[in-house]
């Protein structure tokens, strides 16, 4: 410990810090691996609310055009285009199938979007993104709804043992030269999307608290080695004045 | 100001209720409109259309422009409005390539290319034959419909959206850019109001006048000679008062009273 850097120490004590403030943060990914958790699912009123199974990621793409993987699953329909909570684009499969098909941003038609059709555009546990409309039959003037489907949710996993290179606190981007398996909820890759649900946080806060105090502890050791160490030198330097 | 409740997006954990403005076209006349249409392009694609609408709505600027932004628009001039045929571009190529004969390979580079100008051309012509079905709403076109630019027509005030489904999905809006006349309202009690209520009715089929040294001699086997000329309409009275005239006669083995004129207030 005398030979580790303090200013190593002190960036540990702030590692430790910041995975406790983002304990309570959806989709947050901790910078440290041993206070990872499950997420903590709780319910919520919003139907574009979910969480993604375990070990599955969100495909979005930010404002610069730059593919990264999320697990934030409170997701908003903004100018018609279904956005997370960080507002990027959120990718998915107008056709249904991910098979052969090139993952794209969900969007709702012109129209609809123009005349607000879309606000009760829900989230289905197999990643479908649908709202209903209202539709006349000419014929008889009678009124029904008719069902609008915006595709269905792309999710991605990483090969096993692989760390996603962390891009900010609820964000990462595929290793160099890995390239993730992308697929659909309940396909049989990946499990249905726990709907109707917020993600409350996947961070252990006792054991957040815990490395804390011990990353404090270790800095706070060190510092006091350094002190001694200095004085020792002053010591030895008066002594030979 | 017409206005309908609706509840806006999510904001937290509540959506709040809103009133929104409600557009006045009448619904049947939509569905007149809807009908037309989709007999045209019955005609014109030679298959069988099936197609839905949307609920008519009051359009603000704002989503007019949005409506318009990327789309054909052709307008129809008419004494009560006028109409605008808005038609997406996307679902224009779509149109366009079923019309003539190229069925929807999902090729996206040919759905992305702009139209030519022959396709334009064709665009126009279904536009103008589909506008023939705009009668109900405009009340005497004025002319054809012709293709203009957005900046050219003023803002829709209201617009439904006619959803073909087959043979070919595709969108075809109708904005109109005055509102129609609010209709009168309705009376407050409708005709079942009176369900209850029985009347006694009289049916009259000559009538003549006597003197009275005349009538006390009317015995069994008599004729009596009325004014009343032969086939002169005979009438149905209430109260006296003349309701109604027509032809008396024999239904199953019942007189009855075929009504061919309703004179209401007459006496």
């Amino acid at each position: 410990m005398i030979g580790a850097s303090p200013l190593d120490a002190y960036e540990r004590v702030l590692s430790r810090a910041q995975d406790l403030r983002d304990a309570f943060r959806a989709g947050a990914t901790p910078l440290n691996d041993d206070v990872r958790t499950a997420p903590n699912v709780v319910p919520s009123a919003d139907p574009l609310s979910f969480v993604p199974p375990p070990g599955a990621w969100l495909v979005t793409r930010g404002a610069d055009g730059a593919r990264a993987y999320e697990r934030d699953g409170a997701l908003s329909l903004e100018s018609g285009v279904l956005r997370t909570r960080s507002g990027a684009d959120v990718l998915g499969y107008p056709g249904g199938e991910a098979r052969g098909a090139i993952p794209v941003p969900l969007r709702v038609p012109d129209t609809d979007r123009a005349l607000g059709r879309a606000a009760d555009a829900r989230v289905e546990p197999d990643g479908t993104v649908a709202y209903a409309r209202a539709a006349i039959d000419p014929r008889t003037g009678a009124r029904g709804t008719e069902r609008v489907v915006l595709g269905r949710i792309a999710l991605a996993r990483f090969p096993a043992g692989t760390h996603p290179a962390r891009i900010d606190g609820t964000r990462v981007a595929a290793p160099h030269g890995v390239v993730p398996h992308l697929g659909t909820p309940a396909d049989g890759a990946f499990a249905e999307l726990a709907t109707s649900s917020r993600d409350a946080g996947a961070i252990d806060v006792a054991a957040g608290v815990a490395r804390l105090d011990e990353a404090y502890r270790a800095f706070e050791a060190l510092g006091a080695a350094v002190k001694s160490r200095a004085s020792v030198q002053k010591t030895a330097v008066d002594l030979v004045k | 100001m017409i206005a309908g409740a609706s509840f806006g997006p999510p904001s937290g954990r509540v959506r709040r209720l809103r009133f929104v403005p409600r557009a006045t076209i009448p619904l049947e006349i939509a569905c007149v409109v809807a009908n037309g249409v989709r007999e045209t392009l019955r005609e014109l694609l030679g298959e069988r259309c099936e197609l839905v609408l949307g609920e008519p709505a009051a359009l603000g600027a704002r989503a007019w422009g949005e409506l318009a932004r990327d789309a054909l628009l052709f307008l129809t001039r008419g004494r009560a409005t006028e109409i605008v045929l808005v038609l997406p571009h996307a679902d224009a190529r779509r149109l366009v390539r079923f019309a003539f004969g190229e069925r929807d390979d999902g090729a996206p580079e040919l759905s992305e290319r702009a139209c030519s100008a022959l396709e334009l051309h064709a665009l126009a012509r279904i536009a103008a034959r589909c506008a023939a079905a705009f009668e109900p709403l405009c009340a005497e076109a004025h002319d054809v419909a012709r293709p203009v630019r957005a900046s050219e027509v003023p803002a829709c005030a209201a617009y439904f959206d006619l959803r073909l489904h087959a043979p070919l999905a595709l969108t075809l809006g109708i904005g109109v850019v005055r509102e129609l006349p609010e209709p009168a309202p309705a009376g407050a009690l409708g005709p079942h109001a009176l369900d209850s209520v029985t009347v006694e009715a009289r049916a009259v089929f000559a009538e003549g006048t006597l003197d009275a040294a005349s009538f006390v001699k009317i015995r069994p086997g008599a004729v009596v000679k009325l004014d009343t000329k032969v086939g002169a309409p005979a009438s149905l009275n209430l109260e006296g008062r003349r309701l109604a005239t027509g032809v008396p006669g024999v239904v199953a083995s019942r007189t009855a009273f075929l009504v061919h004129d309703v004179a209401l207030g007459a006496q």
